[in-house]
């Protein structure tokens, strides 16, 4: 009885927390909004007369694999405030993973909360005409998904590997993103960190990320018409002093009405490769105004972790409006004990 | 006799034909600009051209201009650019600033430096130059 009593008051408590915070976000966009400016869902919000935004999301989750656990979370709930000024930009977003996690699997259910905001992104910007210096935390410049990597504007509610083993997804020192004029459809990107994340001087673990303390990357980003390339190499060492390097291509393609993407990559450490190959070929096609279908095949070979697979996936997405996203997957692995459904509800605000 | 009448209907047929004019105020200090630089400019890829910090400014997105100078000039339509601003929220930045008016839109344009937006042909006033032409 005890047990059951627990469970609801935690529930009562996640509840109270997501009330509140849609309440704050309310409140924001009904007082806090310049007169002349009316709220958009997903544009943020500029704080008064002050020159900065906020805005964030969250992200609901249910996880089923076939063969094993079934998994309900609240899996991000985040904010962002930010602004532009003429030479300078900045951001901070504070995130926290896994707010509510409840996990089914056999006669006990398991649940756990968690309230702790991490530092996600915190950044400073110098632009000038042929370059922008950006100084703090940042998303590691390498391929597509990694650059918009959250639910909500993501495609699929799962990730792709590509995206979670092969590189540090932030980096914590500068990042100089080269782009002269006369180079209209060229940028580059040079990345430096010779720190430890910048979350970890306050949180001991690493967040989100693979625990490094250095990773020097440089990246090419070309336009050619509709289509869109990324070349990215790069090195990093882990806390445990081990170093890897990284090597990935991407191309993109897109129409109104359907766009192809596909990402792939290798790592290598001083003894040869550790991920042979990794990588993804997407699909993606809008059935109407707020439903697409996503089709996606991904295949990879990780000899750190001891595994490797090829599997496919089909989506569909709703979007009642674009920051709003309903998302279901099924997921078909050449294992056939990693075969899952993924459904998840998102939302920007 | 004949021909001159077909080339009265084409004079006519051009004269109708709608343009939509690019400009910036005389304080602006440049002179022309290419279909991909103002697309980049629209987007917000580009802040600064000739060392200029550009401040592209739009019209509401009902707007029939609005949607015509996105369909022929940045090629997107409703859904795509919805998608690629609510992207750019994430990353921190701004969309263009936008007016109500066509009016609002000449004043501005004229007034701050570095301002870009777009007007019919025929409704360009002279003091505002014209640096790339949409026929539509």
């Amino acid at each position: 009885m005890l047990y059951y009593e627990q469970k609801i008051a935690v529930k009562c408590e996640v509840m109270k927390y997501i009330i509140f915070v849609i309440a704050i976000g309310l409140f924001s966009a009904e007082i806090l909004s310049a007169d002349d400016t009316p709220y958009e869902l997903g544009h943020g919000i500029q704080i008064g007369q002050t020159p900065i935004y906020a805005g964030g999301y969250l992200s609901m989750e249910y996880r089923n694999r076939f063969s094993g656990e079934k998994r309900l979370s609240l899996d991000d709930l985040a904010f962002m405030f930010y602004g532009e000024t003429d030479r300078f930009d900045y951001m901070m977003e504070l995130e926290a993973n896994d707010v509510y996690t409840e996990v089914f699997s056999g006669a006990v259910d398991n649940e756990s909360v968690n309230f702790h905001m991490h530092l996600e992104r915190f950044y400073l910007d110098y632009k000038a005409e042929d370059y922008t210096l950006r100084a703090g935390k940042f998303n590691t410049f390498v391929g597509f998904w990694n650059r918009v990597p959250i639910n909500v504007l993501r495609d699929t509610t799962s990730n792709p590997l590509f995206a979670q083993y092969l590189f540090p997804r932030f980096t914590s020192g500068i990042n100089l993103q080269y782009h002269p004029e006369q180079w209209e459809s060229i940028q580059i990107n040079l990345m430096l960190q010779e720190t430890k994340d910048l979350d970890a001087y306050v949180n001991d673990t690493a967040y989100n990320n693979i625990p490094v303390n250095r990773h020097y990357g440089i990246g090419a980003d070309v336009e050619s018409g509709q289509v869109r390339y990324r070349f990215n190499a790069g090195t990093f060492r882990e806390t445990d002093n081990t170093t890897y390097y990284y090597l990935t291509g991407a191309f993109a393609y897109e129409e109104n009405l359907f766009r192809i993407q596909g990402e792939i990559g290798a790592q290598f450490d001083k003894d040869g490769a550790t991920v042979p190959y990794m990588g993804y070929l997407q699909g993606a096609y809008r059935l109407s105004e707020h439903g697409e279908v996503i089709v996606r095949a991904e295949s990879y070979d990780d000899r750190n972790r001891q595994v490797s697979d090829t599997f496919g996936l089909i989506g569909y997405t709703y979007r009642p409006l674009y920051p709003i996203a309903i998302k279901g997957e099924y997921q078909h692995h050449a294992k056939h004990h990693e075969d899952a459904v993924l459904f998840s509800f998102s939302i920007m605000f | 006799m004949r021909k001159i009448v077909v080339l009265i209907f084409i004079v006519t047929l051009c004269m109708h034909a709608e343009v939509i004019a690019v400009v910036v105020g005389k304080q602006t200090p440049i002179e022309h600009l290419s279909a991909h630089q103002i697309k980049a400019v629209f987007l917000k890829k580009r802040e600064f051209l000739d060392g200029i910090r550009m401040k592209p400014i739009n019209l509401s997105p009902k707007s029939p201009l609005r949607r015509s100078f996105e369909k022929h000039l940045l090629k997107m339509d409703s859904e795509t650019l919805e998608r690629y601003w609510v992207q750019v929220h994430y990353r921190g930045h701004r969309p263009p600033y936008r007016v109500n008016s066509i009016e609002s839109m000449i004043r501005f344009v004229e007034r701050v430096r570095g301002a870009v937006g777009y007007l019919p042909q025929h409704e360009v006033p002279k003091d505002l130059k014209v640096l790339y032409r949409i026929a539509l």
